[in-house]
């Protein structure tokens, strides 16, 4: 449900439906009950106990009371929230792409580059974190820096993100742990200390490609 | 206005209010007024910590004055009537989408469900190099259809490639098909790694 326009380019604007929901249904809430209380008390019944003792409670309680100032401080925490649910863009998943109405998701970008940066050889492993207008990557292994930051441009550079984003790679040197020390002893084969139906299971063969017409696949 | 503009309207107002309200009990409370050397004028409310947060004689200073009582009335009648317009327009399920073709015969009128255009580019996208699952929406802006489709890729496939072999292929197709100069559409592109669709696609053993 999202009714807002998108922008040519930009970040696209959520539509906040869900937080407005939330406004909507306590001002709906809060304002039948009150209408109801006013109507009844014009017409001769009896008002609400709970409003008299709301009422009451509200011209006991001074400015100072720990109640009212932690309530007080829990309002504004509230109104902050608001404004910022109103005035910020949302919808943090997605980076707007350079056609209009196009957006490509963050965790999408930092799996076409850590797959690049996977297939580079004397790389060990790789890290990547995308954000709005930065991309960094940690590599560890004995790769060429240079070479590895080339590579990684060019794969950001293929996908084409509205605004501009940085490419922040840094290497480190791999370095392998230290193998155990004295690895146990070699259990018999046949140990009768769990003789578990795990170990009669066949191993599993390879995950074989699914063969499946993909419409059938892609229309779930 | 979009439903957008009118939600974020809704919370900056709400917002504000709150926001002002705390800080007029918190500034009353703590005495901010006293310790910083405010003198505020002799009206404004919640002054000093020691005044009540809704006195008697502030509940009742109004209530003999010929406008009170429709106010009263008034102000939550127009809450409650604005809150449900809110809901009613939120919940209304539009119909199903279609679209209305140049017809042949002055008569007759010709429409497209949407469902068949959304088949014919789910079925034309599907087939894109790279791409994995494809999902496609038809929906109504004021005045025009608009297709929003959600496309997930594998890493084989590259984003500018799809991109444009989407508008070129299904997108341009359903186009001409439905006889229109522009279909606006909205594209959210995921790409899921090589591991990740393996890990899915391993048989369950139960």
């Amino acid at each position: 449900m999202s009714g807002a326009e998108p922008a040519a380019v930009g970040r696209p604007r959520s539509a906040r439906t869900r937080p407005a929901f939330l406004v909507v249904l306590v001002v709906l809430v809060v304002a039948g009950v009150l209408l109801f209380d006013v109507i009844a008390i014009r017409t001769g019944h009896q008002a609400w106990p709970w409003r008299v003792g709301t009422g009451r409670r509200l011209a006991d309680r001074h400015l100072d009371d720990p109640w009212v100032l932690a309530g007080a401080g829990v309002t504004l925490l509230l109104g902050l929230l608001l404004l910022w649910l109103a005035f910020a863009a949302g919808e943090r998943r997605w980076l707007p792409l350079r056609d209009a109405g196009a957006v490509i998701d963050r965790a999408g970008v930092a799996a076409l580059i850590s797959e690049r940066a996977g297939r580079l050889p004397d790389v060990h492993s790789v890290k990547v974190k995308v954000s709005a207008r930065r991309t960094k990557v940690m590599v560890t292994g004995i790769a060429d820096p240079a070479e590895v930051q080339r590579e990684l441009r060019a794969e950001l550079a293929r996908i084409p993100l509205a605004l501009p984003n940085r490419l922040d790679v840094r290497t480190r040197g791999y370095r392998p742990a230290p193998p155990p020390a004295a690895p146990p002893p070699a259990a018999p084969p046949t140990s009768a200390s769990s003789p578990g139906p795990s170990q009669a299971v066949p191993p599993s063969p390879e995950p074989a490609p699914a063969v499946r017409e993909p419409d059938e696949e892609d229309r779930a | 206005m979009s439903r957008g503009a009118v939600n974020r309207t809704i919370l900056a107002v709400a917002g504000v209010l709150l926001l002002a309200g705390g800080l007029l009990v918190l500034a009353g409370g703590l005495d901010l007024y006293g310790r910083v050397g405010l003198s505020m004028p002799r009206r404004w409310p919640l002054l000093s910590p020691d005044r009540p947060l809704l006195g008697e004689a502030a509940r009742t200073r109004w209530v003999g004055r010929s406008w009170w009582w429709p106010v009263v009335f008034a102000v939550p009648a127009v809450l409650v009537a604005g809150a449900l317009a809110w809901l009613i327009t939120q919940l209304r399920r539009t119909g199903p989408v279609s679209v209305e073709l140049p017809s042949p015969a002055p008569a007759t009128t010709l429409r497209v469900r949407g469902r068949a255009v959304e088949d014919a580019i789910e079925t034309g996208a599907v087939a894109l190099p790279g791409v994995q699952r494809v999902a496609a929406r038809l929906d109504h802006r004021p005045g025009r259809p608009v297709v929003r489709t959600a496309i997930r890729l594998t890493t084989d496939g590259g984003p500018a490639e799809l991109l444009a072999a989407y508008r070129a292929g299904p997108l341009a197709d359903a186009r001409d098909s439905l006889g229109l100069a522009e279909l606006d559409s909205e594209l959210r592109l995921r790409v899921v790694t090589a591991k990740a669709t393996r890990a899915r696609k391993r048989p369950r053993v139960v």
